[in-house]
């Protein structure tokens, strides 16, 4: 019987890996530093957990920092050329414009803007062969070619029709990323993510090999997946191919996780650290993602990331003389200057002692001090955060995840019910562990057609991704439909959003 | 005064704020326009009057959807293409451009054409705000003709029309941005310089940047300063109801709000733009004034399309400039004529 999951979230600081029943029952649980080399944490941690049971493993799930690391230090990445299908519209704004000098000079490989792009209504301008394969003659070299074109949501046909030219000029092994499968509506924000995507190639692909390689070194047998953004898992084929997609695992992760650990679909999680105090939201089941598209690494994107709240609070926050809150921290080594623990430094975790809200180090070294005002002035941080998350005028239930989330009261203003579940400290590998695979699809729907039928081919898009990325088709469900309508389309037009998710194929 | 690498982004920031939620995003167009300048150097803001009488001021600004504009835009050679047609025309050179609409991405994207032509812009436009349709403009009130009107698009057609006045005028350019795929250039009232002052809002474009200064220094407070606005609410959008009809982004904006306006509850009507904002069915602010919904911390414009619920938000008001206040103004952009009940009342009256 092969049902137990592994799941393993690697942060900034620790590593976590935790080992689940069938039932779902937490079998097994370690927190590791960070290695250097990420991957050294990563297979320590699955020998930790994985004991006498490699042989009955079905799915083990990674959620890493890697590919984020790689955009923010400008490390590892590779060597892009960009071609644009749209010209000679979209020349007034070159591809990499608005990029940091310092990633566009780690990644620009080149760039063109060459004549063809669809328009809104579906008409298809023609590429010119002769010169796509002029502009790919000179790519040679690159380590991957990104490709966009305009509104390729709505028809990919021109994207494919390059990709096939890319393959005949340069050969079948160049990687190319598809501005249609990586990401939303804005033509220079699907650019960018295709360009990142095809730099973190090398990066991402590595990562996967040791992995696979940590697995055989245990001997797990179980299908091995990646976190995405949304908090979904993808396979390792899929990660290969959409790299980009694993940046943001982590947040989402520990707001799943809580939702497993209290059963809740619906709440708020707040995600107590040593520096920062991060509020997201559980909606249906899922991490609530932000309205719009993100920034990484100083790009524009148009991803969508968990919707989060981050406030400069946590268990290693400073107080100062006249007892405002850091925003600095001692961080890790709250253990030697916390005055709690015999050093000179007042901290949050100090405070949250003397008022009897937490227990550790010693609470005599701090006398008859109290700072009761202290911890009212964050207590207020938090609720106002808890307000900014909260969708409705009624409280609501709040889980409290995080090795800081001590410093926190019984009770807090704009909270239903304060939640705080055993094993609240690995609820990203829990998360990481249980999550679903997904899908995600985004078009213009032209509200003069048949809408319905518009509809469903969003939501058949989202699922065939979801099956790219590893779903069991026979349990894919709509998670999710958002419907803006825009503005001076005529017919009436409306963008649409569909996520299809299901559980990893067994 | 100029506009160059160092204020633009200031200057579009203000156009967000006199764009009353529309007139397009401002953030391609601000690209478009730093691309333009960092090629072809910065922009000279003129007076008409510094303009001998007879000399030829072009107002231009982008028909059709903003969302086609973030799939597609400009190539570049609009801005050319426009004149080259206009001079044509009238078989001497243009002398300068001017925004049709300076709110939003429309009062942004002309300092690109501008760039590029070496032409100078000239300090008014022809609405003081965005509206939704051609004829809402002080040319059509005061009687300037459309025509010719001149659309070129990214692809490099290039068309002129002779209609014989706003309405049809209108009724032309939309055709021509859907054949056109969604968005197109247009250049409309072809004017002498000597013509301008009475036909148009004047210093509009001194007063975006004014406002977009004071918005990086003193946030929401100083585009009140500068735009002698009040704020009608602080708070957080609580609803957010979109009607899927006609083609326009019509809706409901909520706002619940926080802190000294606790207990309020402002409610903004939207169709592309921020229409009226009443209070417990009491009128506080309505079209033509503006209202202007921004980012309560740092004061940013938030275009009708990125509302979203949550969003802790201030709704500004700020006074129209006085030709909308007229009988013939009020006719054309006043409540009525969006289909709301009147009358108008200046937000300098409307209690709140």
């Amino acid at each position: 019987m092969s049902a137990l999951r592994i799941g393993i979230d690697v942060g900034g600081t620790n590593t976590d890996a935790v080992l689940l029943g069938a039932a779902g029952a937490l079998l097994a649980r370690t927190k590791t530093p960070t290695t250097e080399d990420p991957i050294d944490g990563i297979t320590k941690a699955l020998g930790a957990v994985v004991g006498a049971h490699a042989n009955e493993i079905s799915t083990v799930s990674l959620g890493t920092t890697h590919a984020l690391n790689a955009i923010l230090r400008r490390r590892e990445l590779g060597r892009v050329a960009v071609l644009r299908l749209a010209g000679p519209a979209t020349q007034s704004v070159q591809p990499f414009a608005g990029w940091p000098e310092d990633l566009r000079a780690a990644v620009d490989g080149g760039s063109w803007i060459v004549r063809g792009g669809v328009e809104i209504d579906g008409r298809v301008h023609p590429l010119d062969v002769a010169e796509v394969r002029g502009v790919l003659a000179q790519c040679a070299g690159v380590d991957g070619i990104a490709i966009a074109g305009s509104f390729s949501l709505q028809d990919p046909v021109q994207e494919l029709e390059a990709a096939a030219l890319v393959r005949e000029v340069l050969g079948p092994e160049m990687p190319v990323s598809l501005g249609h499968q990586v990401g939303g509506i804005g033509l220079l924000e699907r650019e960018n993510a295709a360009i990142l995507n095809a730099s973190l190639g090398g990066i991402v692909g590595g990562v996967i090999d040791a992995f696979v390689a940590a697995l055989a070194t245990h001997g797990i047998v179980g299908t091995p997946y990646l976190t995405q953004n949304d908090g979904t898992l993808m396979s390792v084929e899929q990660a290969r191919a959409l790299p980009v997609l694993t940046i943001g695992g982590g947040a989402s992760n520990s707001i799943r996780g809580a939702g497993v650990l209290t059963g809740l679909t619906d709440a708020l999680v707040i995600d107590v650290g040593g520096t920062s105090t991060d509020v997201g939201a559980l909606a249906q089941g899922f991490p609530r993602e932000s309205a719009f598209g993100v920034e990484l690494g100083g790009v524009q994107t148009n991803f969508r990331m968990p919707d989060v709240v981050s406030v400069a609070l946590g268990g290693g926050t400073i107080i100062g003389s006249a007892g405002e809150l850091g925003p600095e921290s001692v961080g890790y080594r709250l253990l030697e200057q916390a005055r709690v623990f015999g050093g000179q430094i007042l901290t949050m975790s100090d405070c949250a002692v003397a008022a009897g809200r937490a227990a550790m180090g010693d609470a005599g070294l701090l006398g008859d001090a109290a700072w009761p005002e202290v911890l009212a002035s964050a207590d207020l941080l938090v609720a106002d955060a808890i307000d900014r998350m909260k969708l409705s005028r009624g409280d609501v239930p709040v889980v409290l995840v995080g090795g800081g989330s001590a410093i926190l009261p019984a009770t807090l203003a704009g909270a239903s019910e304060l939640l705080r579940p055993a094993d609240f400290d690995v609820a990203n590998a829990i998360g990481a562990a249980v999550g679903l695979v997904s899908g995600d699809a985004e078009h213009v729907l032209n509200l003069g057609l048949d809408r319905e039928a518009g509809i469903e081919a969003v939501r058949s898009d989202a699922a065939a991704r979801a099956l790219l990325a590893g779903a069991d088709p026979a349990r894919l469900e709509t998670i999710r439909i958002d419907e803006v309508s825009l503005a001076y389309t005529d017919p009436p037009m409306s963008r649409l959003r569909v996520k299809v998710a299901g559980p990893p194929l067994a | 005064m100029q506009l160059d690498l160092g204020n633009i982004a200031r200057y579009a920031h203000g156009c967000a704020v006199l764009g009353t939620g529309g007139g397009g995003d401002i953030r391609i167009p601000l690209m478009i326009a730093q691309a333009a300048i960092a090629e072809c150097g910065p922009v000279t803001v003129i007076r008409a009057e510094d303009l001998a009488g007879d000399a030829l001021v072009l107002p231009v600004g982008g028909w059709g959807a903003p969302t086609v504009c973030i799939e597609k835009f400009d190539s570049g050679d609009e801005g050319r293409l426009l004149c080259e047609a206009a001079e044509g025309w009238f078989k001497r050179p243009v002398s300068a451009l001017m925004a049709s609409e300076i709110g939003g991405g429309n009062g942004v994207q002309l300092v690109s054409w501008c760039a590029r032509m070496g032409l100078p812009l000239i300090d008014a436009d022809g609405m003081g705000r965005a509206f939704p349709e051609g004829d809402m403009c002080t040319m059509h009130i005061a009687g300037v003709s459309p025509a010719p009107a001149f659309f070129a698009d990214e692809r490099g057609n290039v068309m002129t029309t002779h209609p014989i006045d706003a309405l049809w005028h209108e009724r032309i350019a939309r055709h021509l941005v859907l054949v056109s795929g969604g968005v197109i250039a247009g250049a409309d009232h072809p004017m002498d310089a000597a013509t301008v002052p009475e036909a148009t809002i004047p210093d509009t474009v001194s007063l975006a940047l004014a406002i977009g200064e004071a918005l990086e220094r003193d946030g929401v407070d100083g585009v009140l300063a500068v735009a002698g606005g009040r704020r009608l609410v602080t708070g957080k959008v609580v609803d957010v109801e979109r009607l899927t009809s006609g083609g326009f982004a019509r809706g409901v904006v909520t706002v619940e709000g926080t802190g000294v306006d606790a207990e309020r509850v402002v409610s903004i009507q939207v169709q592309n733009e921020n229409l009226i904002a009443s209070e417990s069915g009491r009128t506080i602010a309505c079209t033509p004034d503006l209202i202007t919904i921004v980012d309560a911390g740092t004061g940013e414009a938030i275009s009708t399309e990125r509302i979203r619920y949550g969003q802790r938000v201030t709704v500004i008001g700020m006074p129209c400039a006085d030709v909308w206040r007229t009988p013939r103004g009020l006719e054309i952009a006043g409540p009525e004529r969006f289909g709301y009940d009147g009358p108008w009342v200046p937000i300098e009256e409307a209690g709140l």
